[in-house]
């Protein structure tokens, strides 16, 4: 494959050479790594935070704001409505209520330290949004710090009965998540800890690895009885969400529906984990930009999108990526990955304890490891201390009104008072793929992939 | 349709001074909001016509009266119940005090699948067979059943005790936790890191209690003990050292 004239045709991968030395694009080092690793563990790797491939995402479309045929409002004056309300359809009593279409993804005690947990109820709370409990039952330290906390219902039932039922705020019954569709939760024993084996009911310091079907309802039918009794034991007080992973949206969201949710939340691949197998997070479930417009998409065909709410999660990580998926359909984005970073998550300090799990700031993906240098994904009381409670509770408050702010200023560019009013039409994809699969025209064409033009 | 077509049967065990309350014509939401105000000021109640519908008896809290549904029930009957003590004279459908926190439900006939799903207390006693699934994901209380229990009953247990005079299906006691599963009679098959250990004193001492408090007759076959053996619990343990930090 040389080429007499010079170097680039020797490198046929187009990757830096290294001492004259080519790497193949097959066997690449990360390839070699990674088998080498399977070949002592004789399994498959387990990891934390999310996956390690490029695929399209948000990031790939931008907003066309008003220029000449469209009037913006004054970004820096004129104000721009965030409030939002989910889980209305059944006329349950008390509706999530939301200051913010921006709230904190389910995340369960075990997973993250008390310490994490009680900082994320407090920031949410001082926003005015919610937080949900993740699989683990509901800590007595985040019920108090949160004002709206969503309780999930997993297939592991863990700690659930009538009294933690009646506390929550919304029920989130589980049916899976983007990091790991159709597989149960993972929490290394290295994190059951006394509390969190008490809570979970469960030997200390086992590896738990939880169940992913429901012991009690399997199809749509059963599920819609499932759901009315949740509505009768909690005298349909509070919303009920259905979370999935994106997988097959269009049939998924549509079978949520049918069955009585409120509230459907959509998990894209992006989606993180606290552990995981990692070739799960990689080759699994499909991008959130492709699985919101298709749940809209769902929604719209029953007849029922605005009456339905639609949550999306998975990637998102600004204000920009949030106003998109508003744009695409969503009624609010959950965060979980971007509020662990503003608690300090690969934050540059305890660099030795980075550099004890083989990592660094930047690089660091090891939850699973239960030795989080920074408190957040830990149950050692002395690391869960690194993590001030108000501090940390401060950063994340401060993060999610940033986020807002880009989402306000966002929507008053491209004219909009209210950011519910963001639609699919202000957005154009960068990329044929995100333009196919966020169903909006790739830039400076009317082409949707796999559409008829629309104009 | 007869109003009372339960009302006109006697049922044996149900007391004359029952205070009764008739299903038919209500949701699933009205009849629970009326067997709640109901339950707040009676001792005794019974359902008519309960006519194997869902969810019927949710949410009951403790202290609450004994209820008895005159005939069968469908999915979900007794589901979260934290206290009350509730009789099926019939059948019940899925899931029968799933997420039960106290209390006692019986069914005077056979349940189908998920019996008590997931309960943290209390006890399930059912006359006749129970179905595949009974007691998958529970966390406490006792589960008795004089008949069989159907495959893969007690999946994934945590905790509690599960007790099957009449024999088991296949896959029992699979992937469990912790928690005793005590069968009489025949079993199709172990499930995952199940195993049989010996009876001890104490096992003896309660299922004696337990069955007579449940006027449940002692087994004429003999009874086995089902455990976890924990070789689920963990990944294998000789690359735990490899897999922390990776
Ligand atoms: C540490 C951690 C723990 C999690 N625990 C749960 C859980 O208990 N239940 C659940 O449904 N999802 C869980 N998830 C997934 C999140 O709810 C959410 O779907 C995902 O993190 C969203 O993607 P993002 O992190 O990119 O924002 C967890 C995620 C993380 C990072
Ligand atoms: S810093 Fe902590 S939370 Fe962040 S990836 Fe590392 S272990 Fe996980």
């Amino acid at each position: 494959m040389s080429s007499p004239h010079g170097s680039a045709g020797d490198n046929p991968t187009g990757r830096p050479e290294y001492g004259g030395m080519r790497e193949s694009p097959l066997w690449d080092r990360y390839t070699i790594e990674e088998i080498q690793a399977k070949a002592q563990l004789g399994r498959y790797r387990i990891s934390g935070f999310s996956l390690h491939r490029r695929i399209p995402r948000l990031d790939d479309l931008v907003f066309l704001p008003a220029a000449m045929t469209r009037l913006p409002l004054e970004g820096y004056r004129e104000s721009c409505e965030t409030k939002t309300v989910l889980g209305a359809r059944h006329g349950c009593a008390k509706p999530i209520e939301l200051s913010v279409p921006v709230y904190i993804t389910s995340m369960s005690f075990g997973a993250l330290s008390w310490n994490a947990k009680a900082a994320l109820g407090r920031a949410a709370s001082a926003i005015g949004t919610c937080t949900c409990t993740g699989e683990g039952g509901m800590l007595a330290e985040e019920r108090e710090e949160s004002s709206l906390l969503v309780y999930q219902m997993t297939p592991s039932r863990y700690m659930l009965d009538l009294e933690h039922l009646r506390r929550a705020d919304a029920i989130e019954v589980a049916m899976g998540q983007g990091a790991k569709p159709g597989t149960g939760g993972l929490l290394p024993g290295a994190k059951v800890a006394d509390r969190v084996a008490e809570m979970r009911t469960l030997p200390k310091g086992i590896d738990q690895r939880s169940a992913v079907r429901h012991p009690d309802f399997l199809g749509a039918d059963d599920m819609e009885v499932k759901l009315e009794e949740l509505r009768i034991a909690t005298d349909n007080q509070v919303p009920i969400f259905v979370k999935m992973p994106a997988t097959r949206v269009r049939e998924d969201v549509k079978m949520a529906a049918k069955a009585g949710a409120d509230v459907i939340v959509v998990d894209g691949m992006e989606g993180a984990t606290g552990a995981s197998p990692e070739f799960l997070l990689d080759h699994t479930g499909i991008p959130t930009v492709a699985a919101v417009a298709t749940a809209r998409e769902a929604l719209e065909e029953m007849g029922l999108y605005g009456e339905v709410n639609l949550v999306v999660s998975g990637g998102i990580g600004s204000g920009a990526d949030a106003a998109k998926a508003l744009a695409l359909g969503a009624d609010a984005v959950a965060i979980g990955t971007a509020a662990l970073i503003a608690l300090n998550c690969n934050a540059p300090i305890y660099q030795d304890d980075y550099a004890r799990l083989g990592t660094a700031p930047g690089f660091c993906h090891h939850c699973h490891t239960g030795l989080c240098p920074v408190g957040i994904t830990t149950q050692e009381p002395d690391l869960v201390a690194r993590l001030d409670i108000q501090a940390a509770a401060d950063r994340v408050e401060n993060f999610i009104n940033a986020m807002v702010l880009e989402m306000t200023l966002m929507a008053k560019a491209c004219g909009k008072s209210n950011v519910h009013n963001l639609e699919s039409e202000d957005l154009r994809a960068l990329t044929i793929e995100a333009a196919a699969m966020a169903h909006v025209p790739l830039a400076g064409t009317d082409w949707i992939p796999g559409r008829e033009a629309r104009r | 349709m007869n109003r009372s077509d339960s009302a006109v049967r006697t049922w044996p065990g149900v007391p004359a001074d029952a205070v009764h309350l008739d299903a038919d014509g209500l949701d699933a939401r009205e009849f629970n909001r009326k067997l709640q105000e109901l339950a707040q000021v009676h001792d005794l109640l019974a359902v008519d016509n309960p006519r194997a519908r869902h969810n019927l008896g949710i949410g009951l809290e403790t202290g609450a009266a004994h209820i008895h549904f005159l005939g069968s029930v469908g999915y979900y009957c007794g589901g979260f119940n934290a206290g009350a003590e509730i009789t099926v004279h019939g059948n019940a459908g899925w899931g029968l005090g799933e997420a039960m926190a106290a209390g006692q439900i019986t069914v005077r006939g056979s349940t189908a699948w998920s019996a008590g799903a997931g309960m943290r207390g209390g006890t399930i006693v059912i006359t006749g067979d129970a179905g595949p699934r009974t007691g998958i994901a529970m966390k406490g209380g006792n589960i008795l059943v004089a008949g069989t229990v159907g495959f893969m009953s007690g999946f994934m247990a945590h905790q509690g005790k599960l007790v099957a005079l009449g024999g088991a299906g296949d896959a029992l006691g699979a992937s469990m936790y912790e928690g005793r599963i005590f069968v009489a009679g025949p079993v199709a098959g172990l499930g995952a890191d199940a195993i049989e250990r010996d009876l001890d004193g104490v096992d003896l001492e309660e299922l004696r209690r337990d069955l007579a408090q449940a006027g449940l007759a002692w087994p004429a076959q003999p009874l086995h003990k089902i455990e976890a053996e924990g070789r689920l619990w963990y990944f294998d343990k000789h690359d735990a050292r490899i897999w922390r930090n990776i």
